[in-house]
């Protein structure tokens, strides 16, 4: 039952969000009648499962939805943006029911009944006499009224219902005809069948109509829609009785008669529903498995390819040629199948950008601006955890572009812009990393206001003029936002900072274009995943670090040509006439490890984000694939490590943040200057 | 604290004894997950001196911590009989450095009393109780309070 219940909500939550992105689909490209029917089957499934799940209050707040669309499926009603509106929020409101029912099973939401009376008004508000979207023959009501679920006059229909001819969940004749009856009363019924021979016979098809005579106040338009969309393919002629014509006592040879008027459901269309069916499986050849499940398989991947990098460096210990063989072996597959779980892991990252158009049409309308995103590279595809990360900066930056980038429409205009601002949401690989692109046509970026607002700040002083790359890095400091104002969408002064922070511990980089007038672009690279990467591995004293290798720039033997010192002992390393200091890694973690001569050891140049620093170290001992592993799973985030991996001996090394290493090196400059000055 | 709560559902239950020098401490044996033979940790820059650093624990990255730090002992020399009592605190695993292990004991819920007040605070909150156990005195730990992550955390704010 569990299980019932959790593919319930993974349906469901799926459904909302092919829901939004329809809704918003259309604002942009227009109400066609396949998007609208697709919302009335999304409502109508999200309907349908609810009930099966006992949970009522969505049950009954997705049926009123259901009803909504449908009138408008119908072409009585209009598709209208303020309609999209409405129905967004109806979404948030199942999301919000769903996740309530998830901690205390079947909760009410106390803003449904408000919403769907909103929906209704928004629908009569709007309410234009269209010309239904396919002629219904026998609407008895006015068009006005065909929205209304029932009109007053009670009639009877003769009803021949052909159900879709494969039978399935989505498709289950029994429980569209007790959804009828939900409508009014089925007076009689007569089961009409073409029972194939046993050895033809297909459980999963469906070889049965129905003749009904059926009495209620509903529309027939509903019917209709109950018993057509219901199910797939499905297909009703429904006529109205006449009066003084008793249903009861209609000879059965009336329905023998209205089926031989509407012969056995075509061969062409039966046909046309197989060959359906088969697309539909080729489109699904993928199977749902619960994350933990694929965790759990990577997480012990990850352990054999630790397990392997042993078995290998024990090799060279192994005199049997046969057994080495094996080993070498062993070692091409488990690369292999490594490959394989961490392709598992990869998805593709349309899955979170899809959820910035309805950001972004939000922060429109609030800030008052028009603002139209451009997505690209969907389908880049990207670590599941990596992109999960990624969310709240790529968030972040959207918001800082409508909010800071973009121009009201009026001052658009002014400088000769169209109205409405783009920006542009792009990803993409390369130089083996993911590279995510938020770019806006807006104002760029103030340099003179950011310059003095770092004055303002003390960060430097007025008469300071940094080069532009330099006043840029200002906006990625804690503490800085050039907000005239603080609204609730940016500018509370954390934001570019965390959005960094957040990047680096993805061990990635941020980076930041602009041109006045034209626009900005912020660049974000990650890895290609998070938890494997090339590092290097660095001894100083008797303990070995990991860098990653990304962050290496160079690495040399240190010769007194290039080593200077000034301020009483401060080294520093000549690079093709660039001073740099060089910093002992020891000193830069604080660590107490026993020093070498500066000669003995090398220097490797490390850069993040454009900063660069020398590191002297003891040894180089090699180049790893490691397994990047968390130090808060057991413990606490340490800073100055980005975490931990497991060496080819089984022994713990730390992970160095290269970002925050840089940060260090320089705060620790800084605090031996104030503590001279003083 | 889950200690005391056991103490009132059974009439006695286990503990794990081991030796820092010559004093006997005692761990509840739930929280134990596994004896380890001592293995060199991968110390840790800017973490308490208690903090021996962290270990491989089949693929896991866990802390060890020095209980003769932590309690006050003074430190001795590795040796053979050195191991870490791998516990499981809050949902996360640490390694106890202890000089020996000695047994399994069961411990009668009448013969625990609260321990006398010995030193200040600071290590007084690290026992949970007192225990007689034949002839020798089994000092119960308090893990929540000897793993406390307090120090850890200031250092990662």
């Amino acid at each position: 039952m569990e299980s019932l219940a959790e593919i319930f909500y993974e349906e469901a939550s799926e459904m909302l969000q092919q829901m939004e992105q329809i809704l918003l689909r259309m604002e942009t490209e227009g109400a066609d009648s396949e998007s609208i029917n697709e919302l009335f089957r999304f409502a109508h499934s999200l309907k349908g499962s609810s009930g099966v799940m006992g949970f009522t209050h969505i049950n009954r707040f997705t049926h009123g939805l259901e009803n909504a669309l449908d009138s408008v499926r119908k072409g009585t009603k209009p598709f209208t943006s303020a309609l999209t509106s409405v129905l967004l929020r109806c979404i948030d409101v199942i999301n919000r029911m769903l996740d309530a029912s998830k901690v205390s099973g079947d909760t009410d939401d106390p803003n449904c009944e408000k919403l769907l009376d909103e929906v209704k008004q928004t629908l009569n508000a709007e309410n234009i006499p269209t010309v239904p979207a396919a002629p219904q023959e026998h609407i008895n009501s006015p068009v006005e009224k065909a929205a209304e679920v029932f009109n007053n006059k009670e009639t009877t229909y003769r009803i021949l219902f052909t159900p879709g001819s494969q039978i399935g969940a989505e498709n289950d004749p029994i429980s569209i005809l007790q959804e009828l009856s939900e409508y009014g009363v089925i007076l009689k019924s007569h089961l009409e069948e073409n029972i194939p021979p046993l050895e033809e016979y297909d459980p999963k098809t469906c070889y049965v109509r129905w003749h009904l005579d059926f009495r209620t106040q509903a529309n027939p338009v509903i019917i209709r829609s109950i018993l057509e969309l219901s199910g797939e393919g499905g297909e009703a002629t429904i006529e109205p009785l006449e009066e003084n014509e008793k249903p009861d006592q209609t000879p059965l040879s009336t329905c023998e008669k209205a089926s031989a008027d509407q012969p056995p459901a075509s061969s062409d269309t039966q046909e046309g529903s197989a060959s359906q069916s088969v697309r539909k499986i080729s489109e699904s050849a993928t199977i749902r498995v619960a994350t933990s499940k694929i965790d759990a398989l990577f997480d012990l991947t990850s352990e054999i390819v630790i397990a392997q990098s042993m078995l290998t460096t024990t090799q060279s210990r192994i005199q049997d040629s046969e057994a080495r063989g094996v080993i070498a072996q062993m070692e091409r597959y488990v690369r292999d199948l490594h490959e394989h779980v961490m392709a598992i892991r990869m998805i593709p990252v349309g899955y979170v950008f899809n959820r910035f158009p309805r950001m972004v049409r939000e922060l429109a309308m609030t800030t008052g601006k028009k603002v139209q995103l451009e997505i690209s590279g969907e389908e880049t595809e990207l670590d599941r955890t990596l992109l999960e990360a990624l969310t709240d900066p790529i968030t972040h930056l959207l918001r800082n572009s409508i909010d800071h980038g973009i121009e009201t429409p009026e001052e658009r205009l002014k400088v000769g812009k169209p109205e409405t601002g783009t920006v542009h949401l792009n990803a993409f690989q390369a130089e083996g990393r993911i590279h995510v692109e938020i770019s806006d046509d807006g104002k760029g970026i103030d340099v003179e206001g950011v310059r003095q607002k770092a004055v303002q700040l003390g960060w430097i002083s007025p008469e300071d003029h940094p080069s532009t790359e330099e006043i840029y890095e200002f906006l990625f400091r804690p503490g800085f936002s050039t907000a005239k104002k603080v609204t609730d969408i940016s500018g509370r002064g954390v934001g570019m900072d965390v959005v960094r922070k957040n990047v680096e511990q993805l061990g990635g980089m941020t980076m930041v274009q602009s041109e006045p007038g034209k626009g900005s672009r912020f660049l974000i690279k990650v890895p290609l995943t998070l938890a494997i990467m090339d590092g290097l591995n660095l001894r100083v004293g008797g303990e070995h670090f990991i860098v990653p290798l990304t962050s290496v720039i160079e690495t040399f033997q240190p010769e007194n040509v290039n080593l200077c010192s000034a301020l009483g002992g401060c080294e520093m390393v000549n690079i093709r006439g660039r001073f740099l200091p060089l910093i002992r890694l020891s000193d830069a973690l604080k660590m107490r490890l026993e020093r070498a001569s500066i000669e003995d050891g090398l220097v490797v140049i490390l850069e993040q984000d454009t900063e660069q620093v020398a590191i002297h170290v003891d040894e180089i001992v090699g180049q790893h694939q490691v397994v990047m592993k968390s130090l808060e799973t057991n413990f606490v985030r340490v800073p100055g490590f980005s975490g931990a991996c497991i060496l080819g001996d089984g022994h713990v090394a730390l992970i160095v943040d290269v970002g925050e290493l840089i940060r260090r090196t320089q705060d620790h400059a800084l605090a031996n200057l104030q503590l001279e000055t003083v | 604290m889950q200690s005391n709560r056991l103490f009132s559902e059974t009439d006695s239950c286990q503990f794990l004894a081991f030796q820092l020098g010559a004093e006997t401490y005692g761990v509840p044996l739930l929280e134990v997950q596994e004896i380890r033979t001592y293995s060199k940790a991968t110390p840790i820059p800017n973490t308490p001196p208690h903090v021996l650093g962290v270990i491989n624990l089949r693929g896991a990255i866990i802390a060890v911590i020095d209980l003769r730090a932590r309690l006050g002992l003074p430190p001795i020399e590795d040796s053979d009989l050195t191991i870490f009592v791998v516990v499981t605190v809050r949902g996360k695993t640490y390694g106890l450095r202890a000089d020996s292990v000695s047994d399994v004991i069961d411990v009668e819920n009448n013969a625990i009393q609260e321990p006398p007040r010995l030193t200040e605070e600071r290590s007084q909150r690290f026992l949970s109780g007192l225990a007689q156990v034949d002839d020798r005195v089994v000092a119960l730990l308090n893990l929540e309070e000897v793993i406390d992550n307090e120090t850890a955390e200031k250092l990662a704010a």
